[in-house]
């Protein structure tokens, strides 16, 4: 029942930050964005003003009273100053590179002052809405920069939660902070899983899948001339008993292109893909040209960073498990 | 950093809340002991060494939880000779120090902040001058630097110390504001006093002890007269009334304090008859930590709040309810009078007339003879002023001590001294002859300050006799005025002058030296006067004085559009600090124009511009603008492209024209946009 | 829009269908005195476009068919014997032209490569220590196949911005298709009658110059270029000369469309064209991350306030 009541009451929250906070990559901090007030410590405060007034009215001492109107009025003051203060911040999420399984995606947020000519100053702390983790930078040091890690224990697409920021210049007295969506998404891989690489070579059709690569390692073929191409290409041999103008080609023969493939159905899928996940990354190390078969989905063969992060995707992205956004 | 351990070595913070503390408890050198000073001492270089990096550990916990309990132990032990409200500052001060050695967590360092704003306030207890105003005012802005560093580690010390200059600044409008409406309550409850003495008159007199008068010219209250301000001679200022006398020491009579006591308790008020003409003034009295207050006789409180804080004691003492802590007002009216009626002569004049029955053996038996002599009172009071006036009597203030049979060796021996030994030995004098009498002691004279405003400072105390002669009452006695008249006339700095004894009394330095010096003292002394009135003896009184000379007779409804007043001022001063500065983002009015235009069509027809440039959004905007409305948009769209691209730039003539058709276009657009219903989601 | 420049579009549309855009944009790079990038797919009409503007403008044409063992000489020229004059004489290579379709760019070695941009950029070559100046108006159509990545030498980020601009004609339209094939236009015979003269064009690339930009559409483009220097998700930043070639093109665009000054407009419609191609990393896939270009345009009010 208690926990009933607790998520409805999240949910609600949720919704309501959802309307006045909406995501974006990047955020500046305003009235909408900004929530404050006092600490633990500025009560604290205001006890002890209170106690300065009582002791000032009861001993009749002028001074102590101008004392507790002083602080009072630090005190509203600082309302404004500590608002202001954060309200300097512009604040957007840097591009999240993708992670394995089981590892920490960082989250790295930048903050930077809206106006050159007004600063922000103080620390600035940062940690996942309702997690204690906290992580803090000073903007006086001149670092501006805040990563926050986030555990990913499954693969697939995970939009990340919130991100309290909360900043408490200049005095303690109050505490600003903000439950911002910088609305990012982290691609988590499968964790690698040790296998042996298992290149399916279609038979039959194997050369459908060898790549003829145009090089000028060996000769391949002959083909219509092209206007453009240069003279020395030209099968002048062709061309000297009156032909047609013919160019030569060459081909750089590839190493043949397999492909990697779920075979469906197994027993345990992400077994399956966490090993999938090894044999990419093997294959790339080495430089070996293979395509990727996942379900209905095709990869053409490749090779190269690129390719390898297009494979992968595809595995973090590949259904049944995995919350996918 | 919320919950962490504070780094130790060059952590600013901390160290400035050591300095902070240590200077302050330098300046409480008065209450506090000496060895809390030293503990203070010990921490700050503590402190220092572990922010140096001399040694990286704090003292551990236990050997903090041993000095704690030796200190409660030493504490506990001085509190029944300090009092509470000493003891409770000094257990402020060592529990800080304490406290600072093993200063570690965040938690830690916020409770010596709020330590140390009472701290401040204590200072206030005991110093209230300008200059030590300034002072702790000062040590507010450090202890706000320790607290600003602690929550901004990285930031340049002169950023952080102009942060705060600032944001005082900024705070003092606020604060003056408030100190001026914020009621100004009566104490709430009896506080804890001190029960350190401060220099001035003493509860107790023993003329033949001292032998040399420690005076000084530090002031004690300022009188600002309404009208008439009476001659120098009849300035008495009465204090203090000595009824018990035990051969030696002149004391209140524990007797009168209990009539008092019971007077009180059961709110057995006394009103003096009084006549026409009268004195009406205000006396700011200084702080000297004792609830007497000052007035010439026959004084009663001028105003209703005076009559519920001051009781008029039927010694004529006006008694106020709460000690003098601090700077003190009060309004008082006083009827010169010859004669103070005695309330009850029966039981005052068997007060007055008890003397130890044995020492003194000479004045006995003179008092005897010259009772023989004089058998009516009045000539026997003339015939003693008479002895003063005939014998060789010399007015000084290091007179010789006289500790055995006082009266003895002063009538007839040494004849030397000041006031109190005069006034001691008279009183004496007249209890031996069977004539009830007192001493009462004061202050005679003060200067003139300003027209109406007379300052007394502690060199013009003074004891004189008051004795029943007639049943009539009490009638005033001065033998020092017979001695040395000029006392009287112009002060204690003539009779010195004459005598050649000034040399020896430096408070009295000041005064002689003659232009800039001089200026500058008066205006020092202008400044003290302006302090006392306006500052530190704003109270209720003086605040409702304030506001019906501001607004009139002050009406409920006056008094909530004050406060209503007051609350706007506060806002409006905020505002003025946190508006954001228009003047930085000047938008050229052809863009503001435009982008009102924008802003209509947007909240109309649920289309918003979306960054895109002007042209493009026209085009949308035609598909779905009325006629009318569209044509006017084309003309505002193609203004301010004209105005901010094209070339060659409109002229000025040009460009007003263009202006003026955008604002008609504008008005036009108004009216002949259709709100769309339901499309509204700007 | 200008009338002649109308005709050429509307000619040229005849034989590319449905493209009217990239025509246009095409056309604009001409007059802005720029160079021509087009990566497509084969078959998609790179060679028709070029030939189009070629006649259109009356220039004369040359194609270069660019294979890895392409050596820079084939394309600038040799100097050759003489053997009846004595001396060596310069023959021109098919660079001497004043439209030059440069085939399959990134096949080319990195050495040819950085030839014809070198050529691109100061419109003069130097073979055996003697300059040679390139014909005027001199206008290089580079086209670059993104499908194969392997085996080629795909140019780098500070070669690819020697390009004003990078269009893509992509696949045509159903209807356009449609018409296509009914049309039947035959490649090979392909031929168009002159709209400009190439005297005309020399003179409108001088008048490109005289268009008038604000300060505000000045300010414009320096807050779209800065950006993407400050905001972290672009891989490269627009460079000087980026914003330098973005003034330049939407000048174009604007004396393309008869107007005698820039408006933002003018920058946005070249915006993906001149910047696409130097925001993206070179190792980005071409398919991904289209956008990165109009992110950046919707990022930014044209109208500072």
């Amino acid at each position: 029942m208690l926990n009933y009541v607790k998520q409805s009451w999240q949910g609600r929250v949720n919704q309501w930050l959802n309307k006045r906070i909406p995501a974006a990559s990047k955020q500046r901090l305003n009235l909408r964005s900004i929530f404050i007030f006092p600490t633990w410590f500025g009560l604290g405060y205001l006890v002890t003003c209170a106690g300065l007034f009582i002791l000032g009215t009861n001993y009749q001492n002028n001074l102590m009273l101008l004392l507790f109107d002083l602080l009072l009025g630090l005190f509203l003051l600082n309302l404004f100053a500590s608002y202001m203060n954060f309200s300097r911040l512009q604040i957007h999420a840097l591009p999240i590179q993708p992670v394995f399984a089981g590892g920490h995606a960082s989250l790295a947020i930048h903050l930077q002052p809206t106006d050159e000519d007004a600063l922000a100053h103080g620390m600035v702390n940062a940690c996942w809405w309702n997690d204690n983790t906290v992580q803090c930078v000073d903007l006086d040091s001149g670092y501006t920069r805040i990563s926050l890690p986030y555990f990913t224990p499954k693969r697939g697409i995970y939009s990340l939660p919130r991100v309290t920021l909360f900043s408490e210049y200049p005095f303690g007295l109050y505490r600003c902070w903000t439950h911002l969506n910088l609305d990012q998404h982290v691609m988590v891989y499968p964790a690698p899983h040790a296998s042996k690489v298992q290149l399916q070579f279609k038979p039959g059709n194997g050369e459908q899948y060898s790549t003829q690569q145009e090089g000028h390692d060996d000769f391949y073929a002959l083909r219509p001339y092209q206007q453009g191409e240069p003279l020395h290409r030209v099968a002048w041999k062709n061309v000297a008993k009156g032909g047609e103008w013919v160019s030569k080609s060459f081909s750089h023969v590839q190493s043949q292109a397999g492909y990697l493939e779920l075979i469906t159905p197994c027993s345990d899928t992400e077994l399956e893909l966490s090993r999938l996940c090894y044999q990419i990354l093997t294959l790339s190390e080495n430089n070996i040209l293979f395509g990727l078969k996942l379900g209905n989905a095709t990869i053409e063969p490749s090779q190269g960073e690129q390719h390898k992060h297009r494979c992968l995707a595809a595995l973090a992205h590949y259904p049944t498990t995995g919350e996918i956004v | 950093m919320t919950a962490g351990r504070l780094p130790i070595e060059g952590h600013t913070a901390s160290m400035s809340i050591a300095v902070f503390i240590c200077v302050l408890s330098l300046s409480l050198f008065d209450p506090l002991m000496i060895w809390v000073i030293m503990l203070s001492l010990c921490t700050l270089f503590v402190r220092i060494s572990l922010y140096l990096g001399w040694y990286q550990h704090a003292p551990s916990q236990r050997t903090i939880n041993l000095l704690a309990i030796l200190t409660s132990l030493a504490l506990t032990w001085f509190s029944f000779d300090l009092g509470l409200l000493l003891s409770m500052i000094n257990l402020l001060v060592a529990a800080c120090s304490l406290k600072l050695i093993t200063l570690s967590k965040r938690k830690d360092f916020l409770q010596l902040f709020a330590c140390g704003l009472f701290l401040i306030g204590c200072g206030f207890i005991y110093q209230q001058s300008i200059l030590s105003a300034l002072f702790y005012f000062a040590t507010l802005l450090f202890l706000l630097f320790a607290l600003l560093s602690f929550f901004t580690p990285q930031l340049a010390w002169q950023k952080r110390i102009k942060i705060i200059s600032f944001q005082l600044l900024q705070a003092l409008p606020i604060a003056i504001i408030l100190f001026l409406v914020m009621p100004h309550l009566s104490p709430l409850w009896k506080m804890p006093t001190s029960q350190t003495s401060k220099t001035g008159l003493a509860e107790k007199v023993t003329p033949g002890d001292i032998a040399n008068l420690t005076q000084s010219d530090e002031l004690v209250f300022h009188a600002t007269f309404d009208g008439k301000v009476p001659p120098r001679q009849d300035r008495y200022w009465r204090a203090l009334t000595l009824e018990a006398f035990d051969g030696r020491t002149w004391e209140i009579s524990p007797h009168r304090e209990r009539f008092r006591q019971r007077n009180q308790r059961f709110n057995n008020v006394f009103s003096p008859l009084t006549s026409t003409p009268s004195y009406d003034y205000q006396v700011i009295a200084e702080a000297s930590g004792r609830s007497w207050l000052y007035a010439i006789d026959i004084a009663v409180p001028a105003t209703r709040a005076d009559n519920e804080q001051i009781w008029v004691s039927r010694d004529y003492q006006l008694i106020a309810n709460q000690p003098l802590m601090s700077k003190r007002a009060y309004n008082v009216k006083s009827y010169p009078a010859a004669l103070l009626p005695s309330p009850d002569l029966a039981l005052e004049s068997q007060l007055n007339l008890m003397v130890p029955s044995q020492g003194n053996e000479k004045t006995r038996k003179w008092v005897t003879q010259l009772r023989q002599t004089h058998p009516d009172n009045h000539q026997f009071v003339a015939a003693v002023m008479h002895y003063f006036a005939q014998h060789p009597f010399v007015y000084t203030l290091s007179p010789p001590p006289m500790r055995q049979n006082f009266a003895d060796t002063f009538l007839f021996d040494k004849r030397a001294g000041f006031c109190s030994h005069y006034a001691s030995a008279m009183a004496y004098v007249l209890r031996l002859a069977g004539i009830p009498a007192r001493m009462v002691t004061g202050y005679q004279g003060g200067e003139r300050f300003k027209d109406q405003v007379i300052s007394v400072y502690q060199y013009d105390a003074h004891a004189w006799v008051e004795a029943i002669v007639s049943d009539a009452g009490w009638t005033r006695y001065d033998p020092t005025a017979v001695v040395a008249p000029s006392r009287l006339n112009a002060g204690l700095r003539e009779v010195l002058e004459t005598s050649g004894e000034l040399q020896q009394h430096n408070f009295f330095s000041g005064i002689g030296q003659a232009g800039v010096v001089k200026e500058i003292r008066l205006i020092v002394a202008h400044l003290n006067y302006f302090w006392g009135r306006w500052v530190l003896g704003f109270d209720h009184h003086q605040q409702v004085n304030l506001f019906t000379l501001l607004f009139g007779q002050l009406t409920p409804l006056k008094i909530t559009f004050l406060m209503l007043g007051c609350m706007l001022a506060i806002s409006g001063f905020l505002a003025l600090y946190f508006l954001p500065r228009w003047k930085r983002k000047s938008i050229d009015p052809v863009t503001q124009l435009y982008l009102r235009a924008v802003q209509i069509i947007s909240s109309a027809y649920g289309i918003a511009r979306h960054n895109q440039p002007p042209l493009t959004f026209l085009q949308e905007a035609a598909n779905l603008l009325p006629d009318e409305a569209k044509s006017h948009f084309y003309e505002i769209t193609h203004t301010f492209v004209a105005y901010h691209y094209q070339y060659p730039p409109l002229d000025d003539k040009a460009f007003n024209a263009a202006l003026s058709k955008m604002r008609k276009d504008l008005k036009a657009l108004q009216k002949k946009v259709v709100k769309v219903p339901g499309t509204n989601r700007d | 829009m200008n009338a002649r420049f109308h005709a050429v579009v509307k000619a040229l549309g005849q034989h590319i269908i449905g493209k009217q855009e990239q025509i246009k944009l095409a056309i604009t790079c001409l007059i802005a005195n720029g160079h021509l990038l087009i990566e497509d797919l084969p078959g998609m009409g790179k060679t028709t476009l070029s030939h189009g503007l070629a006649s259109a403008f009356g220039l004369n044409f040359s194609r270069i068919q660019f294979t890895s063992d392409l050596l820079p000489a084939d394309m600038l020229g040799v100097n050759i014997f003489d053997s009846q004059q004595h001396e060596f004489t310069f023959k021109p290579g098919p660079l001497f032209n004043q439209l030059v379709l440069a085939d399959e760019i990134n096949r080319a070695s990195p050495k040819t490569q950085s030839a014809l941009l070198e050529a691109m950029e100061e419109h003069q070559v130097s073979v055996d220590g003697t300059t040679y100046a390139l014909p005027r108006p001199f206008f290089v159509i580079g086209t670059q196949n993104p499908s194969y990545q392997s085996g080629t030498y795909p140019l780098p980020e500070s070669q690819l911005d020697r390009f004003l601009m990078r269009i893509s004609l992509g696949y045509p339209s159903w209807e356009a298709e449609t018409a296509m094939l009914q049309g039947g236009g035959n490649r090979q015979q392909f031929t168009m009658p002159e709209v400009i003269s190439t005297a005309d064009l020399l003179v409108y690339q001088q008048e490109v110059n005289q268009i008038h930009c604000s300060d505000n559409v000045i300010s414009y483009i320096l807050r779209l270029v800065t950006q993407s220097r400050e905001e972290g998700v672009y891989p490269n930043a627009l460079s000087p000369r980026a914003s330098k070639a973005l003034l330049q093109a939407a000048k174009a665009w604007a004396y393309l469309h008869a107007r005698e000054f820039v408006v933002p407009e003018d920058i946005q419609a070249v915006f993906v064209a001149v910047a696409e191609h130097r925001l993206r990393s070179e190792r980005d896939d071409p398919r991904e991350q289209k956008v990165l270009s109009e992110r950046l345009l919707e990022s930014v009010d044209p109208i500072a306030a």
